[in-house]
């Protein structure tokens, strides 16, 4: 649908396709294939020795807590978005709970980082 | 808005190998992403206040548990998705040899790492 035709106030309330979608899809599936292995790494780290103290105190251990931290928050936010947009009919109820879960979101990761890197 | 009657849907229709593993995908990534947020917020309080009572660890470690199974049947389904979308093995025998080999491999992998 070309745009000409949408009025400002459509714009504006957020009607319509974003445009966003592939590039949604595209980041989900690259997050995936870059947190499959680190996150494979780090659980196998965790069987090894179940102290985290002892587990952070490597750098290779520290960098790949941050990127899986980083990569996880991104991906599953990307999943629970659609999750959410799937299930919820309520147009206000929805929005809602989409901006909920990004500050969720945000705030859960800066203060795990912040919590990793006092820790260690 | 007058509710009107729908016809029965999801009690009625027969559980299938395909439905059930995908709905199973969703379901364990909006649990991971539920386990991983209380083990971050568990971890975040810990290393700031920390945490004394005795009860929050045999959650976490139950949360750990549970949370392992399902990261590896959402990694393995992960896999057949990544390997549907390069469109290899989209063909109706291959969907249900792959999805008996994601539920064989997530046992296995789940096996292997809770007993090794």
């Amino acid at each position: 649908m070309s745009d000409k035709f949408h009025t400002a106030l459509y714009k504006a309330k957020g009607s319509g396709a974003s445009g966003e979608g592939v590039h949604h899809w595209l980041m989900q599936k690259i997050t995936a294939v870059c947190m499959a292995p680190a996150i494979l790494w780090l659980m196998w780290q965790v069987k090894l020795n179940s102290s985290i103290k002892q587990i952070l105190s490597s750098p290779y251990n520290l960098v790949a807590s941050i990127v899986v931290a980083i990569s996880v928050f991104y991906h599953s936010k990307l999943g629970i978005q659609v999750i959410i947009e799937d299930y919820v009919s309520n147009l206000k109820f929805r929005f809602f709970l989409l901006i909920l879960l990004n500050i969720f979101v945000f705030v859960t990761l800066v203060s795990l980082i912040t919590a990793i890197m006092y820790y260690s | 808005m007058n509710k009107r009657p729908l016809s029965p849907h999801l009690s009625i229709y027969k559980p299938q190998m395909s439905s059930t593993l995908s709905i199973m995908h969703r379901i364990t990534g909006a649990f991971l992403f539920a386990s991983i947020s209380f083990l971050s917020w568990y971890f975040i309080i810990d290393v700031f206040y920390g945490i004394n009572c005795e009860c929050f660890a045999k959650i976490v470690n139950l949360c750990w548990l549970f949370s392992s199974f399902a990261f590896f049947y959402h990694l393995c389904t992960g896999i057949r998705h990544l390997i549907w979308d390069s469109g290899w093995l989209l063909e109706k025998e291959m969907v249900s040899v792959t999805g008996y080999a994601v539920l064989m491999t997530s046992a296995f992998l789940s096996i292997c790492y809770w007993c090794l």
